[in-house]
Formats: C-alpha cells, sequence, structure tokens
C-alpha cells in the first residue's frame, strides 16, 4: 500500500502536469486531462496523517501557477481549486461510506471514489469552460467527443488508482502512456474537425466573392421570407 | 473474387513462419505447461473484441484507395491485447492466446486470401512467444518495479521487431522492392508500440490483483479511442469530398476542364514517386494539385470557353486565378503551405511566365512540378482551340519545351514514367506505401 507523502507529491505533480495539457475536442473546445488525477490527489491525502485537506490545497494551488506560467487565462485558473475541492468532496463522502459498511477491502470503494471524482472534476470543468467560452453552445457542440473522452478518463482514473495503490508511482508511467495515446487520438480528431470548418468557411467566403456584392442576401431574402 | 496468387518466395516464407509459430507454440507448452484455459478464453474474447474495432485508414491521403484497387489499412487494437496476455500470463498461454484465434478462422473460413490470414496468425504467434519469453525470462531473473518497467519495454521492442521484420519480408517479397525501403516507413509504429506496452503493463497489474475484472478497464478506452479514431478519418474523408465537389464545380465551368484538377493530381502524386519525393509529402502535393486552379472560381466561364485568343482584360482576368487560389489556402491553417505552388503553377522557366515573372530556380519545386501534370493534362484533353494530343505527342511537346517553360529534369522523369506506363491513366500509381501494401497483401497488424 502506497501512502506516504512522496507517492502524493508524485500524483500532485502527475495532476498539475495534465491541468497545463490540454485536448482539442473540435470546435476550438478544449478540456484538460487533471480530471484523472485529481482524485488519487485526494484519495491519497485522505490517507495520510498530515491534514489531506492541505494537500488539496496545496495541490490546487501548484496548478493554478502552472496554468498561470502556461498563460491560460485567469478564470481558468481560479475554477480548479473549486473543482479540486468537489473532487474531494466526493471521494472523502464514497470512502466514509466505505469505512461504515466495511472497513476490509478497500479496492472496490477506491474504484468508484476514483471513478465518480474523475466524472464530477470532468464534468464541472466542461461546465465551467461552457461559461467561460460560450455557454450552452460549448456542450451542444462537443458533447459527443466529450461523453467518449470521460469514457477513458473514468477508466484510466480507476485502472491508476488501483495499480497505485499496488506498485507505487511507475503506475503513473503506464497512466500517463494511456493519456498519451488519448490525447494523440483526440488532437488528431479535433485538428480534422477545425480543419475541416475552416476549409468550408474558406470556400464560403471564396463563392460569395465570385458573385456581386449582396446578390446572394438578394436571392436568399425571399426565401427566408416566404410563409 | 479469387484469391491472388502469392510467389512462390512469398508461399515459403509463408510456410517457414508458419513452422516456425507450430515450433514456438511446441517449445513453450513443453517448457511451460499446459496454457490455462480460463485465461486463454478471457484474453481470446477481449482480443476479439479489440480486432472488431478496426478502423479503415486510407494512407496517405484518400488519393491511395483511389489510385490502387488495394484495400486500406487495417488499424486495430488487438496488438494491446496481446502485449497484455504476454505480462499476464506465462508463455505457453500468451502463444496459445496468439495462435487460437488464428487458424482455426484461417481454415474455416472460405473466402479469398486465407494465406494472408494464416501469416498473419503465425507471425502474431512468434512475436508473442518472443514478446512473452522475453518479459517472463527477465522478470523471472531480477525483481522490482524498474525490472518490470524495463522487461516491458524491452519485450515491446522484440514484439515490434518481430512484427516489423516479417510483415516488411513479406511484403518486399510480393512487391520485389528492397527489404529496407519497406521497413524504414514502418518506424513509425515504434512509439505506440513503447506507449502501448506501458498501458498493457498497468492492465496486467489489475489483472493479476483483481481478475477479470481488469477487461473493463481495457475495453472502455479502446471503444472509446477507436470511436474517436473513427471520427475522425470520417471527418477526413468527407474534408477530401468537400474539396473536390467544389474543384468539380470549378473544372465544369468549361467542359473542356472536367475532371482536370483530378487528373492533374494524379499526374503529381506519379510525377513525383518518380522524383523520389517521400511518401510523406505526397499528400500535400495532392491536395496543392487539385486546388491548383481554385482561383477560377472568380474567373469568367466566358473566357473559360473561349476558342479564340484572349483580349488584354481577358488574359489579366485570366492570370488572377493563381493569386486567388493562393489567397484561399493562405487562410486555411492545414493548407497554408500549399499557397506557393498554387501560386507559381503558371511561371516558366525562362522567366515570361506569371504573376511575377521568376525564373527558373527561383520558381518553387512543387509548382515546377505540378505545372509539367498541369501542361500534360491539358495537351492530353480537347480544348476550344485545338484537338487532344497522343501521350506521344503530348510528350514531344513537352520535351520541346523544356528549358524554355518547364524545368528540364522534371520533364525527362514525367517521360520516363509515361514510356512505363505510369502515369499515362487515371489509376496508375504503384502504391508503395508499407502500410497500404502489407494490409493488402497480408499484414493487418500495423497499429
Amino acid at each position: 500500500m502506497v501512502s506516504d507523502l512522496a507517492a502524493v507529491v508524485v500524483l500532485v505533480g502527475a495532476y498539475v502536469t495534465c491541468a497545463v495539457l490540454k485536448i482539442n475536442l473540435g470546435y476550438g473546445r478544449r478540456i484538460s486531462l487533471a480530471a484523472v488525477f485529481a482524485p488519487a490527489v485526494a484519495l491519497f491525502a485522505n490517507d495520510l496523517e498530515l491534514d489531506g485537506r492541505s494537500v488539496v490545497v496545496m495541490g490546487s494551488l501548484l496548478a493554478a501557477t502552472a496554468l498561470i506560467l502556461a498563460k491560460h487565462a485567469w478564470v481558468e485558473v481560479a475554477w480548479h481549486p473549486f473543482l479540486m475541492a468537489a473532487c474531494w468532496a466526493i471521494t472523502h463522502g464514497v470512502m466514509n461510506v466505505a469505512d461504515s459498511i466495511s472497513s476490509t477491502n478497500k479496492a472496490l470503494p477506491f474504484v468508484i471514489a476514483a471513478s465518480l471524482g474523475t466524472l464530477v472534476y470532468s464534468s464541472l470543468e466542461a461546465v465551467c469552460q461552457g461559461f467561460a467560452e460560450g455557454g450552452r453552445a460549448w456542450l451542444q457542440d462537443a458533447v459527443r467527443v466529450w461523453l467518449t473522452l470521460e469514457a477513458v478518463l473514468v477508466s484510466t482514473s480507476g485502472m491508476t488508482i488501483l495499480v497505485f495503490r499496488e506498485i507505487g508511482w511507475p503506475a503513473l508511467l503506464a497512466a500517463l502512456a494511456v493519456l498519451v495515446i488519448t490525447k494523440r487520438e483526440f488532437d488528431n480528431f479535433g485538428a480534422a474537425h477545425d480543419a475541416y470548418g475552416q476549409t468550408v468557411r474558406a470556400l464560403d467566403r471564396l463563392s460569395v466573392g465570385a458573385t456581386r456584392a449582396g446578390e446572394s442576401l438578394k436571392r436568399t431574402q425571399p426565401l427566408a421570407d416566404a410563409p | 473474387m479469387p484469391a491472388e496468387r502469392k510467389p512462390t518466395s512469398v508461399r515459403l516464407f509463408v510456410a517457414f513462419t508458419v513452422s516456425v509459430a507450430i515450433g514456438a507454440t511446441v517449445t513453450t507448452w513443453m517448457h511451460w505447461g499446459r496454457p490455462k484455459l480460463s485465461e486463454v478464453l478471457f484474453f481470446w474474447v477481449v482480443h476479439n473484441l479489440a480486432e472488431n474495432t478496426t478502423v479503415e485508414v486510407p494512407l496517405p491521403g484518400l488519393y491511395v484507395a483511389r489510385t490502387s484497387p488495394q484495400r486500406p489499412l487495417k488499424l486495430s487494437s488487438g496488438f494491446i491485447v496481446l502485449l497484455t496476455a504476454a505480462f499476464t500470463v506465462d508463455p505457453a498461454t500468451a502463444t496459445f492466446i496468439a495462435l487460437l484465434p488464428a487458424f482455426p478462422i484461417a481454415l474455416l473460413r472460405t473466402e479469398r486470401d486465407a494465406v494472408r490470414r494464416i501469416f498473419n496468425g503465425a507471425q502474431e504467434t512468434v512475436c508473442m512467444a518472443a514478446t512473452a519469453v522475453v518479459f517472463t525470462t527477465i522478470t523471472g531473473a531480477f525483481d522490482g518495479i524498474a525490472t518490470l518497467f524495463g522487461a516491458a519495454l524491452i519485450a515491446a521492442v522484440v514484439a515490434e521487431v518481430l512484427n516489423t521484420g516479417q510483415v516488411a519480408t513479406v511484403v518486399a517479397l510480393h512487391r520485389q522492392v528492397h527489404f529496407g525501403a519497406v521497413a524504414r516507413q514502418m518506424t513509425w509504429t515504434i512509439p505506440h508500440s513503447l506507449s502501448f506496452a506501458l498501458a498493457a503493463l498497468l492492465v496486467s497489474t489489475l489483472y493479476k490483483e483483481f481478475g477479470m475484472v481488469a477487461g473493463v478497464f481495457l475495453v472502455m478506452p479502446l471503444v472509446a479511442l477507436r470511436f474517436v479514431r473513427q471520427s475522425k478519418l470520417d471527418l477526413d474523408a468527407v474534408h477530401e469530398e468537400t474539396l473536390k465537389t467544389f474543384v468539380r464545380a470549378i473544372d465544369r465551368k468549361s467542359p473542356y476542364t472536367r475532371h482536370h484538377s483530378e487528373g492533374v493530381a494524379e499526374y503529381v502524386v506519379a510525377l513525383h514517386r518518380e522524383l523520389g519525393t517521400p511518401e510523406k509529402e505526397l499528400t500535400r502535393r495532392y491536395f496543392g494539385a487539385l486546388l491548383h486552379d481554385v482561383g477560377k472560381v472568380t474567373v469568367s466561364s466566358k473566357i473559360l470557353t473561349k476558342a479564340g485568343a484572349l483580349t488584354d482584360e481577358e488574359f489579366t482576368e485570366m492570370k488572377s486565378h493563381p493569386g486567388v487560389g493562393a489567397e484561399v489556402v493562405k487562410d486555411i491553417d492545414h493548407l497554408q503551405d500549399l499557397q506557393w505552388e498554387i501560386l507559381y503553377h503558371h511561371e516558366r522557366m525562362d522567366g515570361k511566365g506569371y504573376p511575377h515573372g521568376l525564373e527558373a530556380e527561383n520558381i518553387p519545386y512543387a509548382a515546377r512540378v505540378l505545372a509539367v501534370a498541369d501542361t500534360f493534362d491539358a495537351l492530353t484533353n480537347d480544348r476550344p482551340y485545338r484537338k487532344a494530343m497522343t501521350k506521344e505527342e503530348a510528350c514531344e511537346e513537352l520535351n520541346r519545351v523544356a528549358g524554355t517553360q518547364l524545368d528540364t529534369e522534371i520533364v525527362d522523369a514525367f517521360v520516363r514514367a509515361v514510356e512505363r506506363g505510369e502515369a499515362v491513366v487515371r489509376f496508375p500509381v504503384a502504391v508503395h506505401t508499407n502500410d497500404h501494401v502489407a494490409e493488402e497483401t497480408f499484414a493487418s497488424k500495423v497499429r
């Protein structure tokens, strides 16, 4: 069982790194990978003898600092501590319930807590990102891809927490490998999506430019006004 | 469709691979004992699930699918499952997991290309036997987490080397090309394999602790990533089709230039291959050629279809099309680099071209290649003021203007390709992309 300060520091490092790494979901919508490691930080912070909440706060502040250094928007810097607190509350709640039922096998509660923590963190991040970038349109545009990403993040989070308890920090390397593949696939999709959008807009401008100014408007206006 | 008969050298190599696979199975069985049925079944099911999440990848660019009757490359996630098995169970079981699905299915299926399936199964069996033996030996001799990771990475390299080696050999034998040329083009899979090895180690650790529930954690990301990959490929296809539809609409402004842009694009690919341009650049050149006349959208149809000589005013309008085309692609991030070949494809070696009157080497190389293909396609099709030339007449004409209008070396290369029959029909190109050839020939295991 891994439950020392060094392990938490490693997890916080992974969390901070993933807060900066963003995946492109297409339509210019981006979301971080921090949700994978946030529950792990919270869960292992709870296991420590020192105050778990202070570790969570430390992680959030480090993530915020990294985001500032990476020149992310200030509003984004602000919401990570809030998301981390929500994640900590969820995982803490699940583990308390599990303790009250049985104190022997913690593997299942760990997986449930990690998966729920990731789900909550990622969902709230999407909502925050949506408010910051374009309200409801954010989710409407990217919901299908975002849900797919959720499947990967939740399973990776559950898998990582279990393996981390068994073999320690090297599990992070393996988890990062999964995340690198995930990021690559999603970024490829996002890039293809953005490229297609650009092409359509450029061709649209070209075809409008090929007609007299206002001609397309003149032709489409009667159709729009038709009963 | 009847199966194509493979050359003797290919059949011999397949027979050799099958023999090695059978030998590996027997040896591991004798050394590590009988394979464990429950584990074989579990990984067989997960492997089949992963194999059924195959996506078809027409690389590089969709034109390959169109310029060749060959099938596109298939990407599957089966490799990561087999790696997980190699890190989890004993070598005898791991070898049997790779062997089990391959031979019965290959032999039961009556459809074409059973040889390809048998080869795939055999080469996977050889890979897995070696991978599992390497992993088991290293982790048996040394303790510690570092050993575990080191063993996983070394085993993945072994799998990669054997997979690439076997597939490249059979492709090289089948296409009668140099082994090194094929193998070099497959090196892009190495980083994937190393990443997969770490992911497989994660699942393997989980499996050892929690049993078959680990399958859920393995399948979920695979299915999700498959969905994303397929969506990306669908988008690419729609993208290319959108560009082609637009270009066709422009070509149809004149009855004489129907399919001109697509024809030029195919000649450009053939010509670049003749000139030794790296395969990875061909997609860019293909799109550059496809879009080279996109600026004609602003040129009046009257000018494009005029039978007689153009007036100065008409010629000025005509000369605007490379600039307009370049402006269009400049606004599209991923096509920006094509602007120069589009802008300068009407420049001449003697500096008498347009729009800027550049001379010789000052004209970008891709634009000089495009100019040759553009001229050939124009010569071999009817125009309002003359009939189409034969390919021989067109080549003579290219040679005549080489040095003044067109680049001599590029014309020579094009004429060579035409004489060999590689650039005279609309589907002329022998595809040398290893992935594609590999799929066409045998392998479907390129990640």
